[in-house]
């Protein structure tokens, strides 16, 4: 890294570590800069107030807030401005509030809990980013962190990120489709418990595939993805379509953009979603 | 601030159950989506029966309510109360391993884990697809 890279990294870090937790940060300016330009997406910051404004709430209707730990989530505001609020209406599906007093993330037992969307347009792009911060608690089952439509090994026009993947024997896995799947075994290279920042980086018609972990690429492939650009169908955060594969740990904050993202701004934002995860990268 | 939910209840409803199970769990529930808590069988015992397995963390009035006269919510004026009573019959609250006669009912301190409770029920997971 050269001394000029390490130094606006560092600048970041502080910029974001010295307002962590307060209403003036680095947050506004990075959804700014992420979605601003009309992208389809998400931001998910699962804390009850984020900018000031109650951001959790206990049912899928949004009267009741979330106030302290231990309280279940039944809505999560979307923070991008796309208005792609993940809800859960059933009651034990709900996730768990769960803070520190320092850190903030939803709790999943990994025993029917996710959240979905309703459908979300990405059909004008071929693109995608995803960054999460995320702790995998087990390698036991294979786990759904955030998936695009119900199934995407089938579907076209989706993606899938996995922690983990055929019960452990990838750590995490990542899948986009165009009209073909690209689904390359990563391996073993993380073992539960595992907190980390994840990203998937796709483009389907370049084709590229790239899984990052803690801003390092653990793999690209350049396996065919088809054609065709990303769906219009419901993201499910936790599970394979509300009934199977569910993700065991915690939920840190889920960024989803339909779009490429400069490298700079992939750097700003793993930085982030890495501060709030708890980890330094 | 407190949360109230200060209990963590992990239920596990035999296979035969689960529509039974649904109207219980929507008529102690808090939302009218809850006739859906219990879908897949998913966990099984060491004889190889089949249960639904439902966790989350409760209210301090759950074990109240469970034991009581049940009344359709406002959520779910409609319920089918017989078939939540018949599901109430079967409740057994730390009672011990599941088993298929019985709806059991694992209830600790809510930072008490899933696993460990799904542990004290004897229940393992059926294997699932392998993606």
């Amino acid at each position: 890294m050269s001394a000029i890279t390490s130094a606006i990294r560092q600048s970041i870090r502080t910029s974001i570590r010295s307002s962590f937790g307060i209403t003036v940060d680095e947050r506004p300016a990075l959804i700014t800069s992420l979605f601003s330009a009309g992208e389809q997406g998400a931001f998910y910051i699962p804390r009850p107030v984020v900018n000031g404004v109650q951001s959790l709430f206990q049912d899928a209707a949004g009267t009741t807030a979330v106030t302290a730990d231990g309280d279940p989530v039944g809505l999560m505001l979307d923070q991008s401005g796309n208005g792609n609020h993940a809800t859960q209406s059933v009651s034990a599906k709900r996730l768990i509030y769960r803070t520190d007093g320092t850190l903030h993330w939803l709790e999943n037992s990994g025993t029917g809990q996710f959240f979905e969307t309703a459908a979300i347009d990405f059909t004008g792009t071929n693109k995608m980013t995803v960054v999460a911060g995320l702790k995998k608690e087990s390698d036991d089952s294979t786990g759904i962190f955030v998936e695009l439509s119900p199934i995407s090994d089938t579907t076209n026009g989706s993606f899938c990120l996995f922690a983990p993947s055929s019960n452990g024997s990838n750590s995490y896995r990542i899948f986009s489709r165009g009209t073909v799947l690209s689904a390359p075994q990563h391996g073993v290279f993380a073992t539960a418990p595992d907190t980390a920042v994840i990203s998937l980086i796709a483009d389907i018609a370049a084709p590229i595939l790239t899984l990052r972990r803690n801003s390092s690429v653990i793999q690209t492939s350049t396996g065919s993805q088809g054609s065709g650009n990303y769906g219009n169908n419901p993201v499910y955060i936790g599970a394979r379509a509300g009934a199977n594969l569910f993700f065991e740990g915690g939920t840190h904050s889920l960024v989803i953009r339909g779009a490429k993202t400069s490298a700079g701004d992939l750097d700003r934002l793993e930085q982030y979603t890495a501060i709030i995860t708890g980890i330094t990268l | 601030m407190k949360t109230e939910y200060i209990q963590r209840a992990t239920t596990a409803t035999p296979l035969a159950h689960i529509p039974d199970a649904n109207q219980l769990a929507l008529c102690l529930g808090e939302s009218s989506a809850d006739d859906k808590t219990f879908t897949s069988a998913s966990y099984q015992d060491a004889d190889g029966n089949l249960y639904s397995v439902a966790s989350t963390v409760a209210k301090s009035v759950f074990a109240e309510m469970a034991g009581q006269p049940l009344q359709a919510p406002d959520h779910a004026p409609d319920m089918d109360l017989a078939a939540a009573t018949r599901a109430q019959a079967l409740l057994q609250i730390n009672g011990g391993i599941a088993s298929p006669d019985v709806i059991a009912v694992i209830l600790g301190d809510r930072k008490e884990s899933a696993q460990d409770h799904i542990n004290a029920l004897g229940l393992t997971r059926v294997e699932q697809d392998s993606v």
